[in-house]
Formats: C-alpha cells, sequence, structure tokens
C-alpha cells in the first residue's frame, strides 16, 4: 500500500511541531515561513533534513529551490515516498 | 563521564535552550569566520561545550566575509575579544575557484596558503587570540583518476600539498592550531561525508549528521587549550590489558604477543606507550594480589609495558573508586584529568557514579576495537608538547626514589639539605616560553589567580622590560630534573609590585621553594625601590590549598570584593628572608 497524503501531511506536521517546538503547530497547504515563528534559514534546513531522514527519501537541488508552500513540500514527499512503503518514523 | 551518541537535532534543542550562563559554567568567546554558512556549526558548538561544563558565546562573522573582518581598521571580530579565532575554510569553496580560475592547482595553493599565514600574522598582531585553522577535505573529484595525485595542478594534489603545508607553517606558531577535517571526513568516509545538495542550496560544509563530531572535534581543542585535558590513564588488568587472568591463569596462561588475540592486547599496549611518550601518565588499578599483578610486567617476553611504565601501581581488593582518589593523591593531579578504563561494566558504573569527574568511557567487547575506539574519544587533545611531557614518568619515579630517602632523616631540614637543591631564576625568554605557557595552562592547585596567559601574552611580558617582571624558577636536585617548576609574573606599578600571577607544580611542594621566591621577589622590590608588594588571590574550585599563601608571609588582606578575590599588601623595608636550603646561583 502507498503512503496516503493525509498521512504524509500528519507525519509531516511532527516534524514541524518538533522542529519549532510548538505542541499546538498544525501544517496546512497553503501554509508559508511567514506564517510559523522562528522559520529561518536555519530551520528550513533542519526541517527539510528531517523530512528526508524521516520518510527516507532525498529531494533534487531543484526541488528544495521551488517549493512554494507547505503543500508543495506534502507533494513532494508523498510523490517520493510512495516508493519506499512501510517506512516509519 | 561516558560518550553517548550525539544527534544534530537532539543538539540542536539543547542549544535553544543555552541562552545565558546559569550553571556558572567557565566562559570561552569563539568567532567564527567561514567561507561557508555556519549557522548550524555555531549551535552544535555551543551545545557541545556545554555538554563539557563551558559557556561558549560565538561571534558568527557572516557569509564569506572572512577578509573584511580580519584585514579592516574597526569590524567586529576584534570589538567582540575572542579567545579562539576559527578559520573555518572548506574545499567547496575552494573548488568553484579552481573551476573558474583555469585549474591552476599549485597557484591556488600558493595563494591560499599565503593568505591563511597573512590572516594569522594579522589576528595575531592584534589580539592573543588562540586561532584554529581547518585542514581541507581533499576532493572526491579526480580528472585524471589515480594519476591525479602525480599532477601538480590537480585540485587532488594542490590541496593535498596545501594541507602539508598549512601544518608546517602552523608548526613555527604556537598561537595556530590546526583542526584536521580532512581526518574526520576520512574517518567518516566520504561518500556519506558531504552532501553536495546541502551545499548547493544552503552551503553547509558537511551532512547535518556529522556536525556533532565537527563541532566535538573543535570543543576538545577549546577544552584541552582551558587547561582541561587528560593527565593520566588509569589500567585495569585482567581482560584490559591482557586476555585471560592472570590469578587464574598464571604467566604462561594469560594473552599477549604477536599472535591471535594476544596481538590485539599488545597493539593497545603499544598506544598506551606512545600516550606515555606524549606525556600522559600511565597508572595501574586491580583487583589482584599485588605480586601476581606485577608478574607479567616484569617476566612476560610479550608484554610491551614494563613496571618503569607505570608512575602508580595499586593492586589490592578495595573498592576501585578509593584506590582511584589515593592514585589523585600520590600523583597530585586532578579527578578530571583522569580516563580510568576496565572491561568490566560493574567496575565502570560504580566509578561513574562515585566519582563523576572521572572520565570512564566505555570499553570494546573486541580487544581489536580498543585503539580506534579510544582514538575516536578524541580525549587525548593536546594544544602544545613540550620537552617535559616526555620526560614525565621518569620525573614521578625521582619522586617516589626521594620520598624512601626521605623516610630515613630524623628531620625536615636535613633531608631538605640533602637533596642539594639548585634553583634558576630566569626572566621570561623564547626558549622557556612554551613550558611557561603550559605551566600557566595545567597549573589548577597552587596556582594564586588562574590566568590561563597564553604564549602570545606571555612574549608580551617578556618583551615589556619596563613595566614587568616575569620569571620562570627552574628546580633540580641530585635525584634528578625537576625542570621547569614555578612561574610568577609581576607588574611594576611603582610604587608598588603587583604579583599578577603566581603559580607553582605541585610536585615541589613543602622544598622551600615559595619561600625561596618571595626572598627573590622582595630582593627585587627591595632593589628597585617598591614601598609595598601585593599579592592577589581569586578563588577557584580548585585553588583552596593557597588560600591563605600570603597571609603566612605577613601579608594584610583585604576585604574580598564581588568576585571573592582578596588582595593582600606587605611593606618591603621590614621583610625577613626565610630560611631555604636551596642553592641560587
Amino acid at each position: 500500500m502507498p503512503i496516503a497524503r493525509n498521512e504524509v501531511a500528519q507525519r509531516l506536521s511532527a516534524i514541524f511541531r518538533e522542529v519549532f517546538e510548538d505542541e499546538t503547530l498544525q501544517i496546512h497547504d497553503a501554509m508559508t515561513a511567514k506564517d510559523v515563528a522562528g522559520w529561518d534559514s536555519l530551520n528550513h534546513i533542519n526541517l527539510i533534513v528531517q523530512a528526508e531522514r524521516s520518510f527516507k527519501i532525498k529531494f533534487t537541488t531543484k526541488e528544495i529551490m521551488t517549493f512554494q508552500n507547505v503543500g508543495e513540500f506534502v507533494d513532494s514527499i508523498h510523490r517520493k515516498a510512495a516508493g519506499n512503503e512501510g517506512t516509519q518514523v | 563521564m561516558t560518550a553517548p551518541s550525539l544527534d544534530y537535532f537532539e543538539l540542536i534543542k539543547t542549544a535553544r535552550k543555552i541562552v545565558r550562563n546559569v550553571e556558572g559554567y567557565p566562559e570561552v568567546r569563539v568567532a567564527i569566520l567561514a567561507d561557508s554558512s555556519t549557522q548550524h556549526l555555531a549551535q552544535m558548538l555551543r551545545a557541545c561545550l556545554h555538554r563539557h561544563r563551558m559557556f561558549a558565546q560565538v561571534h558568527e562573522a557572516g557569509f564569506d566575509v572572512i577578509d573584511q573582518e580580519v584585514f579592516a581598521g574597526d569590524s567586529e571580530l576584534y570589538r567582540f575579544k575572542p579567545d579562539y579565532v576559527l578559520l573555518h575554510v572548506c574545499t567547496q569553496a575552494l573548488r568553484d575557484r579552481y573551476y573558474r580560475e583555469g585549474f591552476q592547482g599549485r597557484r591556488l595553493a600558493e595563494e591560499t596558503l599565503a593568505r591563511a599565514v597573512d590572516r594569522w600574522d594579522e589576528i595575531g598582531r592584534r589580539t592573543s587570540a588562540r586561532i584554529i585553522q581547518n585542514l581541507y577535505v581533499l576532493p572526491v573529484e579526480r580528472v585524471f583518476g589515480n594519476f591525479s595525485r602525480t599532477v601538480p595542478d590537480s585540485l587532488n594534489a594542490a590541496l593535498a600539498d596545501l594541507n602539508a603545508r598549512l601544518v608546517e607553517a602552523a608548526r613555527r606558531r604556537p598561537n595556530v592550531l590546526i583542526h584536521d577535517v580532512e581526518h574526520l571526513a576520512s574517518d567518516a568516509g566520504k561518500r556519506v561525508w558531504s552532501d553536495e545538495t546541502l551545499w548547493v542550496h544552503a552551503k553547509v560544509f558537511c551532512r547535518l549528521e556529522f556536525l556533532p563530531e565537527a563541532a566535538e572535534s573543535l570543543a576538545g581543542i577549546v577544552l584541552a587549550g582551558a587547561g582541561r585535558g587528560k593527565k593520566c590513564v588509569v589500567l585495569d588488568l585482567d581482560n584490559t590489558l591482557w586476555g585471560g587472568v592472570i590469578g587464574d591463569d598464571g604467566l604462561s596462561g594469560i594473552e599477549v604477543g604477536d599472535h591471535g588475540v594476544g596481538e590485539a592486547y599488545a597493539r593497545f599496549q603499544g598506544f598506551l606507550l606512545a600516550l606515555k611518550a606524549r606525556g600522559l601518565i600511565l597508572a595501574v588499578c586491580s583487583k589482584n594480589e599485588r605480586e601476581n599483578a606485577l608478574l607479567p610486567f616484569r617476566e612476560h617476553p610479550r608484554m610491551l609495558l614494563r613496571e618503569k611504565d607505570i608512575s602508580a601501581f595499586v593492586a589490592n581488593w578495595e573498592s576501585k573508586a578509593e584506590n582511584i582518589q589515593g592514585i589523585a593523591r600520590t600523583l597530585n593531579i586532578g579527578l578530571d584529568s583522569m580516563v580510568f578504563l576496565d572491561d568490566s561494566p560493574f567496575e565502570r558504573e560504580q566509578v561513574r557514579g562515585l566519582l563523576p569527574e572521572v572520565c570512564v568511557p566505555e570499553f570494546p567487547e573486541d580487544p581489536a576495537e580498543i585503539v580506534p575506539f579510544l582514538s575516536r574519544l578524541n580525549i587525548f587533545e593536546t594544544v602544545s608538547l613540550s620537552a617535559e611531557d616526555a620526560r614525565r614518568t621518569e620525573l614521578y619515579q625521582d619522586q617516589a626514589r626521594r620520598d624512601q630517602e626521605k623516610a630515613r632523616f630524623s628531620s625536615v631540614d636535613e633531608y631538605l639539605k640533602s637533596l642539594s637543591m639548585e634553583a634558576v631564576f630566569a626572566r621570561f625568554d623564547p626558549f622557556n616560553l612554551p613550558r611557561v605557557a603550559q605551566l600557566l595552562l595545567r597549573s589548577n592547585q597552587f596556582n594564586l589567580t588562574t590566568r590561563r596567559y597564553n604564549e602570545a601574552e606571555c612574549a608580551a611580558f617578556m618583551d615589556d622590560a619596563a613595566g614587568c617582571w616575569p620569571v620562570a624558577v627552574s628546580l633540580k636536585d641530585r635525584f634528578g630534573d625537576y625542570g621547569l617548576i614555578a612561574v610568577i609574573i609581576a607588574r611594576l606599578e611603582s610604587p608598588v609590585l603587583v604579583l599578577d600571577s603566581w603559580l607553582m607544580s605541585c610536585r615541589v611542594l613543602q622544598r622551600g621553594v615559595e619561600q625561596l621566591c618571595m626572598n627573590r621577589v622582595f630582593a627585587f622590590a627591595k632593589a628597585g625601590g617598591f614601598k609595598t608588594v601585593q599579592g592577589i588571590f581569586a578563588p577557584t574550585p580548585k585553588n583552596g590549598m593557597v588560600r591563605d599563601f600570603y597571609g603566612r608571609f605577613g601579608f594584610r588582606a583585604s576585604a574580598p570584593d564581588g568576585e571573592g578575590r582578596v588582595f593582600w599588601t606587605r611593606s618591603v623595608s621590614d621583610y625577613q628572608p626565610s630560611e631555604v636550603f636551596i642553592s641560587c646561583p
């Protein structure tokens, strides 16, 4: 069974909460860096590397440079993780 | 202390929580100048130093502004007043230049070396900070394949040459320390060390998961620079130094030698001998009958370690924690400068529980793994090498013979006379400077102000004939040469002679050296027309033994100031020299 998009979103939400140390943080597709306190370049890298580690995927340079919002981030993980069935955080 | 595995994301969380120095740890100021992005590394460094009970103030210069910071007339670097300047340069930045500028590897190496040396000299002129210079990770791209190293202009050959020349230039500059990033990368494996994607979008020089290792490696240099290096390795015997149990298996049954498991133990002993040659003290702490425990050291043909290599040999059935405390007292060193190696998890846990200051690493089950395991813990960092390091075991053994002699005399004075001691007072000079700086760094107990001046600062005292009287004292007796054992730095603030620093090696306590030095201080004060001598006592957790040092010589104390410092004064005119039994040419 390929991983469902909303499961990706849920797990990514947990990663956001951990990286930004905010228990109440909920992500949504239209969210961008300016919506989250502390989303600076340092935490941006932390997010990407933590997501790569958790979903056992690797983003290309182009992908990282072109994410417009959280929704695109989720889509990209969803596409890549489809091939990695059964991976867990 | 154990070495928990360091996770990047855990350390990031730790770093966020360290805002102010609430624990009151010693502070260190580190400036990071880099041609890559440093915010992740800076966080790791703060977290790692905090784990080692140091509070780091970090100044990040920003991306790729090294020369602006170093050479500008008035830059944040110098206003920051760093203790350490990290020149965090990386291969990726240099590689880009190589490809842009026509593949002239030799020219690139030449210019990069000259630039590095210019930076060191400028920083050295304007601060007394220690400089930490990164080496370059040799790149994986090889345009000529294996032939690349043969082509002097290849990037590969040029960077290997550059590394060698940076090290060579640093050897001649005691304020420049090398951070061997090439070693870290090779050890981790270059297939995983760096992440080219991360470099392209974030300019981080290695994969985030290796940043804790890089930061630990830097922290090791800073800790050694702060006098927190290790001085002594305490060793268990059975199944630690050899395979088997000497009491059960006998001399021919234990495994150490040139084949099988014994080969691994022999290699471990070789590594310990190399540490000893470097100046660490080796001690034994074993649950054994003493004669049994000594037998392999005396009679086993394949043992590399011999009785003469061990400065303190304890074999009994008491608790190891108590024995280790006894060894610390015998050798006059702090528990926090000791490493305890034992294959028994029970003994390790007990020592960790009772003596948390002692460094107690895990111990690999397979003896073949011992040496690489210990090397990777990076607990044997140092920032200098002095001739006396190599003689340390000899020095402690001279001491043992003196102690035997002492038992034969009826009075202390008679014993002291019999030693035929000879002291030499010398102003700091280029030859004694390395050892002076090392003593300033390492002395904790007999140290009145614990000001850790480095070699560059000592050189400044040396040159300041009008303002400063910096003296180094050496001692020898008929049993051996102690070498340089005391340092006094006096500031000439007429009519007051201010004793800025006074420290002494604990090996020479109760020989009259401190009385001799005080006589010399007052003779100097009198000759120079000073009216009073002022001594300062600045308390630390370790220097309680000299709290009343000046009081014993008739100095009068001020009330302690906000930091607990006491200022002692004594007039010069009525000082009566103490009787001493040390001749002094």
